[in-house]
């Protein structure tokens, strides 16, 4: 693996780490399977190209796209908790209707390239380009992550927090402790939609362009980062739960770079996914087997 | 300064040596874009150089592109040929950063993709074949295949960039000629059968764009609509039961993408060769199906038949 | 004080699952009061707890907290008068939550909940002093996940934890019937003990007979749905096993529902 490539991994890794991140608050946390994730990702990555393209700021574009995460995660909460749709449904619901309406956010057009206007990401990058090279972009988004994380700890470990996870784990021992699940379910999936939001619009940014068929298998890499991280820290602390979510993500990048270059090996370009497989397979069957024999 | 030295020592390296190393992606296998790729390869097989292939899929994965955008450029090959617009605009993001020059081949609009300008036609550091389809010559066959037309219809997926180009440009096309245009907007293969239902009596014709979704559930739509003359974009769907179609031949993009690569590797700077937009299109008809619809084939029409 | 008015709740009205849960129930509890819950299977005794802290809402009657009127409020907007101790130790309890977590959880109940650290450090000192109190040397493990601990070490701290904030009424839904005799013993004395010291109102549903007359000082007695026996005072003070035995055969008999 080259330095670029590894470089690669690593900055996809921290920006899918929002994405295992959102999903860990979603379906470990709150224990709601939500599958908005393939909608609001590219969401995401749509709002902030529209607005970027037709001139605002990126720094607002990035922010709008946030809300809008939030606001499909408000939805898919008001069809769960409001009208007692099934929770998978619910989010395949919002998903689906995210499918057209990504459409309608970039204007009818299944493709916006900005790759020659400023990013927010770009804007950050030329300016420590002077000092860290290479590394930048690294450096900018694993500071903006742990800056996410930090946040994110403090507060599911703040009274609200602490009554969110309770939602999570035993619903009934909340309702019984005044705890509102209805509004825990509604504020878990926006910031978990919001966080995925960020992720979709920083990727977009990072390549320059959005495409509505952008988020398809993102709950896949999204729900493989988090096993794959808890495969490898296993932890019982929050706070080591949360980076193991991007330590994951950033190892499932890893794995996908290291498979690409199975065509050095004699493999065909589309047994890409089954490389995949098989690595993601032995990650999480190694641990076991270290167990069953101590 | 580092990078200047090293280009150098790179460049030199591969005066002395000769060979060169193209890196060739797509986005999906998919038969028209694995007969773009047959023509890039058969191309530079004939350039006398001596050139290492590598070529990846992205599996319909944006991420999976971009990584193996970064994978190329890590690896400093001397070209890459990127299929489809989502492949070539992971890859001139990254190589653009780097001198690694890009030839680009099955990105129908590559202006709206920004990759290059719109009146210069060049691009900084990239170039290649862009596959527009030859929308006017194929009203002109429908008009010709059936005089009295009135109304076409259009089946397409919103999501895929090309369909929607397509579409438009047809609608344009079509209306200058006084013909209206109906669209049926599908999103999936599944729905294709729904749509297929409100089809009839409402257009004389129909034209399916070289469009995934809907050339994928091409089998249902020739089985339930016997009577209405379909027109495709490419030569399989014709030979599997359309009436016709003006297609470019897409191992012929290919082919001259593989030819500009050529041109590239021996010094000229992709900055200052001109995208090339496929022009030459050869229609084709279905004689079996013409027959079956009473369509007359004029004398004076210059096509292909069909193999039956 | 609590009151009950003419309570009706009937499960799945109107199909062949019917079920006439609570009949005609009115009930007065008075501060203090520390009344256990009698009843063949059935009977609708957990549904009558379940009714008072707004788990189930009632189809007619009304249900008084003091003079607040919570016939139509759910179980959350009632929690801050109302504390519950579940039968079962893993449902009144986060698994995955410390202990320390669980006690904040419970401390908060029924209050607005911001955003300022959960487990503040002179809340930690308060539970570590009340652990220690259980005399099971929980207070060293107030970081250890809930779910590492015993079914009678869980309804302790259950216990515990309903008590850490203010109430009115505490229900206890036959919290010690799925432990073992020891334990059950164990968390029974806690449990009157704790009821005594804070003089605090209660509620316990029971399945054994000994509960049901050693501890309290009423017994109400409910039959389908109605409370067919309601003993205070004196007549309580007298009651043995026998007399409760009797009762339930007349009940059997329905001699109790016709005289």
């Amino acid at each position: 693996m080259t330095i670029l490539q590894f470089t690669g991994a690593f900055e996809l890794g921290l920006i899918y780490g929002l994405v295992a991140l959102g999903v860990f608050i979603t379906f470990r946390v709150l224990n709601f399977p939500d599958l908005t994730v393939d909608g609001s990702f590219p969401l995401g990555a749509a709002v902030s190209i529209s607005l970027i393209s037709s001139g605002i700021d990126p720094l607002i574009a990035t922010l709008s796209a946030v809300v809008a995460g939030c606001l499909t995660g408000v939805a898919t909460g008001i069809l769960t908790t409001r009208f007692k749709v099934l929770d998978l449904i619910s989010g395949i619901i919002t998903m689906t209707a995210l499918y057209s309406i990504n459409i309608r956010v970039m204007q009818g057009r299944p493709n916006i390239s900005i790759l020659d206007q400023q990013t927010f990401v770009g804007m950050l990058k030329f300016f420590m380009m002077p000092y860290l090279g290479e590394f930048s972009l690294v450096v900018i988004l694993g500071t903006l992550v742990t800056t996410i994380i930090f946040v994110t700890y403090l507060f599911l470990s703040s009274e609200f927090g602490l009554a969110l996870r309770a939602t999570g784990n035993n619903a009934r021992m909340a309702r019984a402790n005044g705890i509102s699940d209805h509004l825990m379910i509604l504020v878990g999936l926006a910031i978990s939609n919001g966080l995925i939001a960020l992720g979709g619009s920083l990727f977009a940014q990072e390549n320059g362009f959005s495409d509505v068929n952008m988020g398809i298998g993102t709950i896949i890499a999204g729900f493989a980062s988090v096993i794959l991280g808890e495969a490898i820290c296993p932890a019982r602390r929050l706070k080591f739960q949360l980076m193991a979510c991007i330590i994951g993500a950033i190892t499932y990048r890893s794995v996908v770079a290291i498979a690409l270059n199975g065509s050095d090996f004699g493999l065909e370009a589309t047994d890409l996914n089954l490389v995949t497989a098989v690595i993601l397979a032995l990650a999480l069957i190694y641990p076991r087997l270290k167990g069953q024999k101590q | 300064m580092f990078k200047s030295i090293f280009l150098f020592c790179a460049v030199s390296l591969s005066i002395s040596q000769a060979k060169f190393t193209v890196a060739i992606t797509k986005f999906v296998p998919h038969p028209s874009l694995d007969a773009i790729e047959q023509g890039v390869r058969d191309a530079l097989a004939s350039s006398g150089l001596e050139i290492d292939i590598i070529a990846d899929s992205a599996q319909a994965n944006v991420a999976i592109a971009a990584q193996i955008a970064k994978k190329y450029v890590g690896k400093k090959v001397d070209l890459i040929v990127p299929i489809t617009t989502p492949s070539a605009q992971t890859v001139y993001q990254v190589a653009k950063k780097s001198q690694i020059p890009v030839v680009f081949a099955g990105v129908s609009d590559p202006v709206a993709a920004k990759l290059i300008g719109s009146q210069t036609k060049k691009g900084d550091g990239i170039t290649g074949v862009s596959d527009v389809s030859p929308i006017k010559a194929q009203v002109d066959l429908i008009k010709t295949l059936q005089p009295t037309i009135k109304t076409i219809g259009i089946v397409y997926n919103p999501s895929e960039a090309n369909s929607v180009a397509v579409l438009e440009r047809f609608s344009q096309e079509a209306t200058h000629q006084n013909i209206l245009i109906k669209t049926f907007a599908c999103l999936s293969v599944s729905d294709l059968m729904m749509i297929i239902k409100s089809i009839p009596g409402k257009v004389d014709a129909l034209y399916l764009p070289n469009d995934n979704t809907v050339i994928s559930g091409l089998d249902v739509i020739l089985k339930n609509l016997k009577d209405l003359p379909i027109y495709a974009a490419d030569p399989e769907s014709v030979a599997r039961g359309c009436l016709g179609c003006v297609a470019l031949g897409q191992y012929e993009i290919g082919f001259k993408a593989g030819q500009l690569a050529i041109s590239v590797l021996k010094g000229t700077s992709p900055g200052s060769l001109e995208v090339i937009e496929a022009t030459d299109a050869k229609t084709l008809i279905n004689p079996s199906v013409a027959k079956r619809l009473n369509i007359l084939i004029p004398e004076k029409l210059s096509f292909k038949l069909t193999g039956e | 004080m609590i009151s009950l008015s003419n309570i009706n709740l009937t499960f799945a009205p109107g199909t062949s699952r019917e079920k006439k849960a609570l009949q005609n129930i009115s009930l007065q509890i008075n501060q203090g009061d520390f009344i256990t819950v009698i009843g063949s299977n059935g009977a609708g005794k957990s549904t009558l707890l379940n009714t008072i802290s707004g788990e189930y809402l009632s189809d007619s009657g009304a249900i008084f907290i003091d003079d607040q009127d919570v016939t139509h409020i759910p179980a959350q907007g009632r929690s801050r008068d109302v504390a519950r101790v579940f039968q079962d130790p893993l449902a009144g309890t986060c698994g995955d939550l410390t202990i320390a977590e669980n006690m904040a959880l419970a401390h908060y109940r029924g209050q607005s909940r911001g955003f300022s650290r959960a487990i503040k450090s002179q809340s930690f000192d308060h539970y570590y002093a009340a652990l220690k109190n259980l005399g099971l040397g929980l207070e060293s493990r107030l970081d250890t996940s809930m779910s590492l601990l015993s079914g009678g070490q869980r309804q302790a701290i259950s216990l515990l934890m309903a008590t850490l904030s203010p109430l009115k009424i505490l229900l206890l839904d036959e919290h010690t019937s799925a432990l073992d005799p020891k334990t059950a013993a164990f968390v029974m004395d806690l449990t009157n003990h704790i009821i005594q010291t804070q003089k605090l109102t209660a509620l316990m549903v029971t399945h054994s007979l000994n509960q049901a007359i050693k501890y309290g000082n009423r017994t109400i007695m409910l039959h389908e749905g109605r409370i067919v026996k309601d003993i205070q005072g004196e007549d309580r003070r007298q009651l043995t096993p026998d007399c409760v035995m009797s009762m339930f055969a007349d009940a059997a008999d329905d001699k109790l529902l016709l005289g």
